[in-house]
């Protein structure tokens, strides 16, 4: 019971992280359909620039998350600028492949600066723990836990209830209309892409907290992608609900069928889930008028 | 005053729509623009807007004017915060989100925050709008649809529209409505419309001045009420020779009538 | 649409199948690592055929590519290994095998499209890694294949297996070439341009698209069956994820829905990789002020940035290119 107890939530709070990076990733797809490969490595990017802040310049917790969130907004602004902009208007395929690339070009940067070992490890956030019953919560899980929840309605607000959110939901909808009514497309997208990078950032930080600051960081990129597809990939929403259940899945496949069962256990539920829901549990049907 | 001034479109660099149009739009008129599929007025509308920098075409001579100042190399944004609104042709409404919603993003160059008289404003000219306010506009009948997207180019509150087809595909007596909306628009906000049409009859009723185009020019242009009779628009516009008698299609023959135009 | 139109079309086919199967005469060029190299990029193109079948000409993206070969691959490795059957008998199974497991993923295309359809792929290659990992015993470690016989001759170097790998390609590309200008060719395309104009065609487009993912899969079973006959070994490591995206990013690059396309693709990327591989250790020498690693960093953002650019200035792939040089050279001197 204990050890289940663990599992669980251990998998909510990695779900809940998930759910952040899904939410990036939903954010780009829905503003313009596409598929930000390189998500996961916009994520090793903002964890490693907190590292630089953290581990290495020895600044405290709450400055460097002032420092690397901004600067996490920045680095999604300029991929958008520098790589997808003069790219507007081409066939979708060419503009995923850049995303690839993109990967790529990260990983080296990182490699470069950094090298490819692991960075050096992080003191703990913070002290102390809590006992729930007979399961310790140790303080970095509960600030991890209520971080990337807080992160993820923080962002459910935006889209859901301002007038940018309704602006990023109408650019999702079609953007030459959006753009006869006067809107600026580029703007929005490039805020987007923005608010990707800070939960990209954001994830990487909590995730790097807990799993160390090391390459591997980018592989959740891989298990962002079922979180948000089986949320639906037009549904913020949805990434918080399919993070969370993804991360449930994964920890219980890894608790009680070995280490590396997690991911494919969540792809073979993902797949069953769409084979009854194919836009995902939260997903816009498409709304087709012959 | 809007002025197009010989006017030059390419696509791409190498396909060419207009080839030299020009008119004039005066302060709270209302002009139609006429011509069959692929006549360029589709396009003429999109250069005044702006909108032909999102699909690869631009303005490659001539000018367009509004007072006095040049908006034909401006992106739609600056057009639409001089006050010129598009309203797309084939009712593009922004499907998933609700009638309210899309009237907000409508007013939102505007950057007010209290959108609601504008929002009453147009419940006023299109009741049928309020009681669908919550609706997803998507699933809306093609003749409410039209209604929407009249209706958001209003909240911007433009000093010319720009209606893109607005009969395409409606019932008549809806069409109807809709040009009476359009007219009471125009005398109550004073605001110019630009009208394209296919449906001669409708946009020849409401403006005062038409221009046809056919292959890219205007080719005959006047007083809508001095077109409406003329031979040439009523044969190929209007559709009223030998009325009365039983056309057999075995006597269509083109050239028994030559447009006077050409 | 015959093939080859016109008689200097024959003329240079001919040539250039000669001069393909002429390599290894020739001296410069009769060195295991080219040769190593263009057995490589034989393999890769029969991949990025199936995978070009499906994604350029059907419209399904497909990024589990590698894993279908695997299946190929340890199908035919297993058939050799446990039953001692030859290259020859294997080859064929190992491709249905392929084709039955493509089959198996192509069935969600009948409720999914798009990119979630893309998404059951992304599963195919996690699931069947994961499937080879607990449920074959020998495949962390590796174990022997028998290489390739004709007769009393045994294809294990890269000199000799070199013909094997070009006959396959060969004949596979015209395999392809000739099954996309038919009927079903046109069905893919009707299928990935407007999918419910096709099925108002009656095009039946489940049908299609599951032929779709089975020729994709078979392409693959039959490079893997030719991969591990000629490394002699099966392991897990040759078939990752990576390697499926460097698959998507070679008929991209070459161009979707052409098979020209997809050669140029796969010899582009092909040199890039070596690029890479070759100039990346001499970098990290010279620079020994970088940490670890940074050599190879720094030639993947050159390798990306490249990338990103050619996309930039040719998102339709080389294969546009190169038939915007052919009308160009067609229509010579004159511009238009």
């Amino acid at each position: 019971m204990e050890f289940f107890g663990k599992i669980v939530i251990s998998g909510l709070v990695n779900g809940a992280i998930y759910g952040l990076v899904a939410i990036g990733f939903v954010l780009i797809y829905k503003a313009s359909s596409v598929l930000n490969f390189s998500q996961g490595y916009m994520l090793l990017l903002g964890a490693y620039i907190f590292w630089v802040f953290k581990a290495s310049l020895k600044l405290d917790l709450l400055f460097s998350l002032l420092i690397t969130i901004p600067l996490g907004f920045l680095m999604g602004i300029l991929i958008e600028r520098l790589t997808l902009r003069p790219l507007i208007g081409q066939p979708l395929v060419s503009i995923i492949t850049v995303t690839i690339f993109l990967s790529l070009v990260i990983e080296g940067l990182v490699s470069i600066i950094w090298g490819t070992y692991p960075l050096q490890q992080m003191s703990p956030f913070f002290r102390g723990s809590l006992r729930v019953g007979k399961i310790n919560l140790t303080s970095g899980t509960l600030f991890a836990f209520g971080l990337a929840l807080g992160a993820m309605f923080a962002l459910i607000f935006l889209f859901r209830y301002t007038r940018l959110g309704l602006a990023m939901r109408g650019v999702a909808e079609g953007h030459q209309i959006m753009q006869s009514m006067g809107i600026s497309v580029k703007r929005i997208l490039t805020i987007c892409w923005g608010i990707a990078g800070v939960a990209a950032t954001l994830g990487g930080i909590l995730l790097g907290s807990t799993l160390g600051f090391q390459l591997g960081l980018s592989y959740i990129g891989l298990l962002a992608i079922p979180a948000a597809f089986i949320g639906g990939l037009d549904s913020p929403e949805g990434a918080i609900v399919g993070g969370l259940l993804i991360g449930l899945i994964e920890s219980i496949a890894s608790g009680y069928f070995g280490k590396a069962s997690g991911v494919p256990t969540s792809y073979v539920i993902l797949i069953v889930v769409m084979l009854f829901r194919p836009y995902g549990l939260f997903g816009l049907r498409g709304i087709e008028r012959i | 005053m809007l002025k197009v001034n010989n006017v030059e479109v390419k696509y791409a660099g190498v396909i060419l729509i207009l080839r030299g149009v020009s008119f004039e739009v005066p302060d709270g008129s209302i002009i139609a623009l006429l011509g069959s599929n692929g006549a360029g007025k589709t396009t003429t509308l999109k250069a005044i807007s702006g909108l032909l920098r999102t699909e690869l075409g631009e303005v490659t001579a001539g000018t367009i004017e509004y007072d006095e100042r040049r908006i034909d190399q401006q992106d739609s944004e600056e057009v639409a915060k001089r006050g010129i609104i598009q309203v797309m042709e084939g009712r593009k409404v922004l499907g998933h989100l609700t009638v309210e919603e899309n009237l907000i993003l409508g007013g939102y160059i505007l950057k007010k925050t209290n959108v609601k008289k504008d929002l009453d404003m147009v419940y006023d000219y299109f009741p049928k709008l309020k009681t669908l306010r919550n609706a997803t506009s998507g699933y809306l009948s093609g003749g409410e649809q039209q209604m929407l997207v009249m209706g958001r180019a209003m909240m911007a509150h433009p000093k010319i529209m720009l209606l893109d087809e607005p009969s395409l595909g409606l019932a008549p007596l809806l069409v109807d409505e809709i040009y009476e909306i359009v007219a009471r628009l125009n005398a109550e906000e004073k605001t110019s419309v630009i009208v394209v049409e296919q449906n001669a009859r409708a946009a020849l009723a409401i403006s005062e001045y038409s221009y046809v185009m056919e292959n890219g020019r205007v080719v005959l242009d006047g007083p809508s009420s001095k077109l409406a009779n003329n031979e040439d628009i009523k044969e190929f516009y209007l559709g009223l020779s030998k009325l009365g008698e039983k056309r057999s299609y075995r006597e269509v023959k083109h050239y028994k009538r030559r447009k006077r135009w050409l | 649409m015959r093939i080859i139109k016109t008689k200097a079309q024959w003329v240079m086919s001919i040539l250039s199948l000669v001069l393909l199967f002429a390599i290894p005469q020739i001296p410069s060029l009769n060195n295991p690592y080219f040769l190593r190299l263009l057995i490589g990029v034989g393999i890769a193109v029969t991949i990025c055929l199936g995978l070009n079948i499906l994604t350029g000409y059907c419209g399904q993206l497909n990024i589990g590519q590698s894993a279908f070969v695997m299946v190929g691959a340890f199908t035919s490795a297993l058939l050799n290994y446990r039953l001692g059957w030859s290259f020859w008998v294997c080859v064929i199974p190992a491709g249905l095998a392929s084709a039955l497991v493509g089959a198996i993923f192509g069935i969600p295309s009948v409720r999914l499209r798009g990119l979630y359809l893309t998404l059951t792929t992304l599963g195919a290659q996690i699931i069947l890694t994961w499937i080879a990992l607990f449920y074959i015993p020998l495949t962390t470690a590796g174990f022997s294949v028998e290489p390739v016989r004709v007769g009393g001759i045994v294809f294990n170097t890269p000199h000799k297996f070199y013909y094997i790998a070009m006959l396959f390609t060969v004949v596979m590309t015209l395999f392809a070439k000739n099954m996309m200008r038919g009927g079903v060719g046109r069905a893919f395309v009707a299928i990935r341009d407007n999918e419910k104009a096709a099925e108002a065609m009656g095009i039946d487009i489940f049908r299609y698209k599951l032929l779709a993912f089975v020729i994709c899969t078979f392409y693959a079973g039959v490079a893997g069956s030719l991969l591990v006959h000629y490394m002699m070994w099966a392991h897990l490591e040759s078939f990752t994820i990576q390697d499926s995206i460097w698959y998507v990013v070679m008929i991209i690059v070459g161009g979707l829905g052409s098979i020209e396309g997809t050669i140029f693709g796969v010899l582009f990327i092909t040199a890039l990789k070596e690029l890479i591989f070759v100039v990346g250790p001499i970098v990290e020498g010279k620079l020994v002020f970088l940490p670890m690693g940074a050599g190879s960093g720094l030639l993947l953002v050159i390798i990306g940035g490249v990338a990103i650019t050619f996309l930039m200035f040719e998102p339709r792939g080389l294969a546009h290119r190169w038939t915007l040089f052919k009308a160009y050279y067609r229509l010579w001197p004159f511009g238009y």
